[in-house]
């Protein structure tokens, strides 16, 4: 059994299950049993493109309890990063790619009497494996899903063949065009838990339009697929009581840079949650990053956790 | 559910008299002879036009399957208020629980006293207590400390055992 | 009952707290590859498992509790520990798989588990019972519900404050109601902790160490705090060094991909305060941290009424050492 790193796989087969998305199927190189997971998790893909390493997130799209394989499945997107592009383009049947153990931050609700899914094109992939789940354990649930047409609508036969009566489609190309709207969270029993996957213009309007038909927060679940995820920007350090300027580069987290350049600096998890690594910021704007602070408690005093945090601009003060 | 959430003494539910949740689109109350008056008094005073509201009067006892009915029939957007004795409110929310009512969506006004039980660490039974610091097992006869922490499975506060010198 | 004899293998629980005085704060840290695999085979085995298993034996309410939807996690469990303990021993303990028959072999004590995997029929334990009965750790699994985690499997034999009867199905807060969980600056943490738990993920386990003492005893819990609370009174300046342990507990967070829970493994070790001078440097600190201890956190570690004598104690035994 696997319980640390990543996990080396070789790309065994790739579907194309619509113009623009295509479905990768990764078997673990040493042919050891895969780790089961649950429903709406995805993994880390790292995959070499050239010196670099392209780190990207993709829900799971194979079954939950299948443990010789894993699936994903993207959706080429120009005005995306450049992830999918790559893995489109240029990852081919044979090739060796590392992922990490699957992961979930986006479960289904534990307490919920009934569970609606509102997917926006690819955001219907973390939903594949909650249904999955849900049938099996015998529990309610309904999807509302939106894409172009009847071709681009990854899952389409799948779909309605497994769930009968449980999904309905809306197709904004079509001849008769149908918009997905929030409204039918209207009529919802209580108890119901609301799941929306898509970009973050659709996510935002129904988490909003939830609130005020009256959902508690909790009922309402959401998980963003063009993750606003902030990229690592470089920035200078100066260190007022030591004279010091020291360049954090965007591979480095500022704490790795002073420990490089031989500075005391405290520490502990690594991982912006224990707030043992707290310096005081003595001029500049910072990019809080960690869990630890609350944001009444980062106005109260001025300092930076320096494992996970870093500059909002070009250059920090900070005393050591 | 194991952790579903069950009405206790310091249940956050509970509130000392009814005020609407302007974050929700309808309002359920269920009372009983007790609250009877004060629920009139505020249904006369605080109603919205544009909000729906719907009550259920609780007589000499429950009518089970018209509560059932009642609860299960309600849509997300619902606040449920109880206001009533213990015993009912007890039983109403119990049923609300099971119908998928959150504590986000329930509010509770009780009248009268509060029912409150110890959970016995030497014989693992629980006793009806008061506010008593310090009690004696109903069921073992062991001395214990009222603890001030409260388990929803063993639904009650935890008793510490000593032996008196 | 039984103390650490090989102290290579006693986990001392200061070493990091050379220049500050232990204080509550969020101290889990990662692990390296070569640490992930917490089974552990030390001279006491034999003493503990023992102990364990009568434990078990006389009082499965009290020491074994679970929730009959579990069955799934607990072969998840199952298959984690058989996979750690042949990795690292594969002298003491095998497993044959033939499809779902599986038989572990435990060559320490000459047994042999054969059972179905996945099939609970085919044993009278519940799974994570059976194979937690040959470990001498104790084994806490801790589902991620929500935004929170609920304790639904627990086996333990060594508590400290621990019952699985009691916590059975409290959240992390819950659970850690009782305990004054604030830092050296006053921070509230058992809310910062439970939000630093949920990002734990499978493949990136995490360790801490907690650490107590105990006054001629081996596991305190709620259930028998009539006995031992006025025990503890017995402990003199003179008598301390033998009746007192320094109990440590290692500890590691296993994020479960299948379970989606975190598994909470315990290894409870003891040494019993005269024999830190078989470690100059691990008395002087010792003696350094407990001087150290805050009223409140010895209240509620419940060592206040033999902490005074248990400092006297190791401060007599290190001036008899200068004067030597
Ligand atoms: C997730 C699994 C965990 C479980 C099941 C667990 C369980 C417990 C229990 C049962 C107690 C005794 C409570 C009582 O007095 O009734 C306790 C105490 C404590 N726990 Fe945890 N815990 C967990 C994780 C953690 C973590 C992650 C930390 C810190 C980073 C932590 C820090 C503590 C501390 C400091 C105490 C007080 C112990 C002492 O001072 O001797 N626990 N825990
Ligand atoms: S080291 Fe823990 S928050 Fe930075
Ligand atoms: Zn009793």
């Amino acid at each position: 059994m696997r319980v640390y790193g990543n996990i080396e796989m070789n790309v065994g087969k790739i579907e194309q299950i619509t113009e623009s998305v295509k479905r990768f199927y990764l078997y673990p190189s040493d042919q050891k049993l895969l780790p089961a997971f649950t429903g709406g998790a995805h993994i880390t893909t790292y995959v070499n493109q050239g010196d670099k390493t392209l780190e990207r997130d993709y829900s799971l799209v194979s079954d939950p309890t299948d443990r010789t394989h894993y699936s994903i499945s993207i959706n080429r997107d120009p005005n995306s990063r450049g992830g999918s592009v790559y893995w489109h383009d240029h990852v081919k049947v044979g090739d060796t790619v590392k992922t990490s153990f699957p992961k979930n931050h986006f479960t289904l609700g534990f307490h919920a009497k009934h569970h609606v899914f509102y997917a926006a094109g690819i955001g219907i992939t973390p939903f594949l494996t909650m249904m999955t789940e849900l049938e099996a354990q015998g529990k309610t649930f309904e999807l509302h899903y939106a894409a172009r047409t009847k071709e681009q609508c990854a899952f389409y036969d799948y779909l309605n063949e497994k769930y009968p009566g449980k999904c309905t489609f809306y197709f904004s190309r079509s001849d008769e065009p149908v918009r997905m709207t929030p409204e039918t969270m209207k009529n919802q029993r209580i108890g119901s838990h609301v799941y929306f996957c898509g970009p973050v213009s659709m996510v935002t309007e129904y988490k909003e339009a939830a609130l005020s038909y009256g959902y508690p927060e909790k009922s309402v679940h959401f998980e963003l697929f063009a993750a606003a995820g902030g990229e690592n920007n470089p920035f200078l350090v100066e260190i007022v009581n030591s004279n010091t300027v020291i360049e954090v580069s965007p591979e480095q987290t500022l704490l790795e840079a002073l420990l490089d350049a031989g500075i005391e600096a405290p520490y502990s998890c690594k991982a912006g949650g224990c707030g043992q690594c707290e310096v005081d910021v003595v001029a500049g704007e910072v990019d809080h990053r960690d869990i630890f602070f609350s944001d009444e408690e980062r106005k109260q005093k001025n300092m930076i956790l320096t494992c996970c945090s870093r500059a909002k601009e070009e250059k920090l003060v900070l005393k050591i | 559910m194991y952790s579903s959430p069950v009405l206790y003494d310091q249940s956050e539910t509970i509130k000392e008299k009814l005020a609407f949740n302007d974050k929700r689109k309808k309002h359920l109350i269920i009372y009983d002879q007790k609250a009877v008056s004060d629920v009139k008094q505020v249904l006369a005073k605080d109603t919205q036009e544009e909000l729906e509201y719907e009550h259920f009067e609780i007589g000499d006892s429950i009518d089970l399957q018209a509560l059932r009915t009642l609860l299960y029939s309600q849509k997300m957007g619902t606040h449920l208020y109880i206001a009533s004795d213990w015993d009912h409110a007890a039983a109403v929310f119990a049923e609300a629980i099971e119908a998928g009512f959150t504590e986000d969506e329930i509010q509770t006004i009780i009248y009268g006293p509060k029912r409150r039980y110890i959970y016995c660490m030497k014989c693992y039974q629980k006793s009806e207590i008061n506010y008593d610091d310090e009690v004696q097992c109903t069921h073992c006869n062991a001395y214990m400390e009222v603890g001030p922490f409260f388990s929803k499975v063993r639904k009650g506060y935890i008793g510490y055992p000593f032996i008196p010198n | 009952m039984f103390k650490s004899t090989n102290l290579d293998m006693f986990t001392f629980p200061f070493t990091n707290y050379k220049n500050k005085t232990y204080r509550y704060s969020n101290d889990l840290v990662a692990l390296g590859e070569d640490k992930v695999n917490f089974m552990k085979i030390t001279p006491e085995y034999q003493a503990q498992i023992k102990r364990k298993r009568e434990l078990l034996e006389e009082q499965p309410e009290v020491r074994y509790q679970s929730f009959p939807h579990t069955m799934e996690m607990q072969w998840e469990f199952v298959e984690l520990i058989i996979d750690l303990a042949v990795d690292k021993y594969p002298e003491h303990f095998s497993i044959e798989k033939n499809g779902d028959q599986w038989t572990f072999s435990n060559h320490i004590l000459g047994e042999k588990e054969t059972f179905i995997f996945g099939d609970e029929s085919s044993i009278s334990l519940e799974p994570y019972d059976m194979i937690g009965r040959h470990f001498h750790h104790d084994y806490m699994l801790m589902v991620n519900r929500d935004d929170n985690f609920y304790l639904e499997v627990a086996q333990e034999s060594f508590a400290a404050l621990f019952s699985p009867h009691w916590n059975l199905g409290m959240s992390f807060n819950e659970i850690h109601g009782p305990v004054p969980f604030v830092s050296r600056d006053g921070v509230e943490l058992t809310d910062r902790i439970r939000k630093f738990l949920l990002t734990i993920e499978p493949g990136a386990p995490r360790t801490r160490v907690n650490w107590n003492l105990m006054a001629d005893r081996w596991d305190v819990n709620y259930e028998t705090m009539d006995i031992w609370g006025p025990e503890r009174e017995k402990v003199t300046a003179e008598n301390a060094g033998e009746l007192v342990h320094l109990r440590v507990e290692e500890q590691w967070f296993v994020r479960m991909p299948r379970s989606n829970a975190i598994l909470f493994v315990l290894d409870t070790q003891f040494l019993p305060l005269e024999d830190l001078v078989l470690r100059p440097e691990w008395l002087e600190i010792t003696y350094f941290n407990l001087a150290d201890i805050p009223d409140y956190m010895a209240e509620y570690k419940g060592m206040a009424p033999f902490l005074p004598q248990s400092v006297e104690y190791l401060k007599n035994l290190i001036d008899s050492l200068k004067v030597k």
